[in-house]
């Protein structure tokens, strides 16, 4: 029995979420900011009759302070993944997305390597160990624990 | 008075009742975002724009919505926005446009709560750029919570 992930990488880290969660893979989107926004979700994007509100992983995460200057990191999000999370739409932007993964259940540990916010279980994947992310509680978090003005 | 435009562009398909083929509504463009995004409002909305010889402090300003305040010291002029029984004042030091925005380039904003509830939509244009639309009675909620210091939102309890 194995699942489908489709991986992606953002500041030299690993990922992986689910492909039933996944509508597009689409490339680097011209933000609007939200006035009052936040470094997390830094703005929207018009996409299919939608403005789609970007959510910045690296932010999320706290992945930022590891490398680059936030400019530098900003020119290397270069994909966008569009994910449906119950009746939430949103996007993840990233630095490099892969093809998809069929994992094999056993596969999946528990989260002992990465430990770190909205990880779920961590796999053995192209020679590095990704996290895999709960994608469900990490959407509910940013779109309902932020507030606007 | 503003409303809704509905433009027919002829029969082309050679349809017996043809629909409509372009639907607009006419937004008022004002003040400016760090990211060059403008903010908006549905013109059938602007009771008036007043001089500033009506200004009496009590105005939200540009910034408090989280746009720029002109780099001037005109006095500003006082662009009064009708939401149901009640009127928004918002003083501006900008200059403001009017242009008719196709249905199309309007996309609705998440109802999350990091988008602050006093916009509504999104448009989006290659040609005239972006704007924030605002929700004329959420702007008035908003006004009342925080901005308003005779609202009874904002009073005392005892």
């Amino acid at each position: 029995m194995s699942r489908a992930f489709l991986p992606f990488e953002i500041e030299g880290n690993a990922f992986l979420i689910e492909t039933n969660r996944v509508r597009e893979i689409l490339g680097q989107q011209s933000l609007t900011q939200i006035p009052h926004g936040s470094k997390r979700l830094p703005g929207v994007f018009a996409h299919k009759g939608l403005a789609i509100p970007v959510i910045d992983l690296a932010a999320v995460l706290d992945l930022t302070a590891q490398a680059r200057s936030e400019d530098q990191s900003k020119e290397n999000r270069r994909r966008t993944i569009v994910i449906q999370v119950g009746d939430d739409v949103a996007a993840l932007v990233v630095d490099e997305v892969w093809e998809v993964s069929q994992i094999p259940e056993k596969e999946l540990k528990e989260v002992r390597l990465t430990p770190r916010a909205f990880a779920q279980m961590e796999v053995q994947w192209s020679q590095q160990v990704a996290t895999v992310l709960d994608i469900e509680s990490m959407v509910h978090a940013c779109m309902q624990g932020e507030s606007g003005a | 008075m503003i409303s809704t435009k509905i433009e027919s562009r002829g029969n082309p398909e050679g349809l017996s009742n043809p629909q409509p083929k372009h639907e607009e509504m006419e937004c008022l463009f004002f003040g400016r975002s760090e990211d060059g995004c403008q903010c908006a409002v549905a013109a059938r909305a602007v009771e008036r724009i007043a001089p500033s010889s009506e200004h009496t402090g009590e105005e939200i300003s540009l910034k408090r919505l989280g746009f720029l305040e002109p780099a001037d010291f005109r006095t500003p002029r006082i662009l009064r926005i009708m939401a149901g029984e009640g009127v928004v004042p918002i003083a501006l030091r900008a200059s403001m446009t009017v242009r008719l925005v196709p249905f199309a380039e309007l996309f609705p904003l998440p109802r999350s709560s990091f988008v602050s509830s006093i916009f509504s939509n999104l448009i989006s244009s290659d040609e005239h750029g972006r704007a924030l639309l605002l929700d004329p009675q959420r702007l008035l909620n908003f006004y009342h919570t925080h901005v308003d210091p005779f609202s009874p939102a904002k009073a005392p309890s005892l």
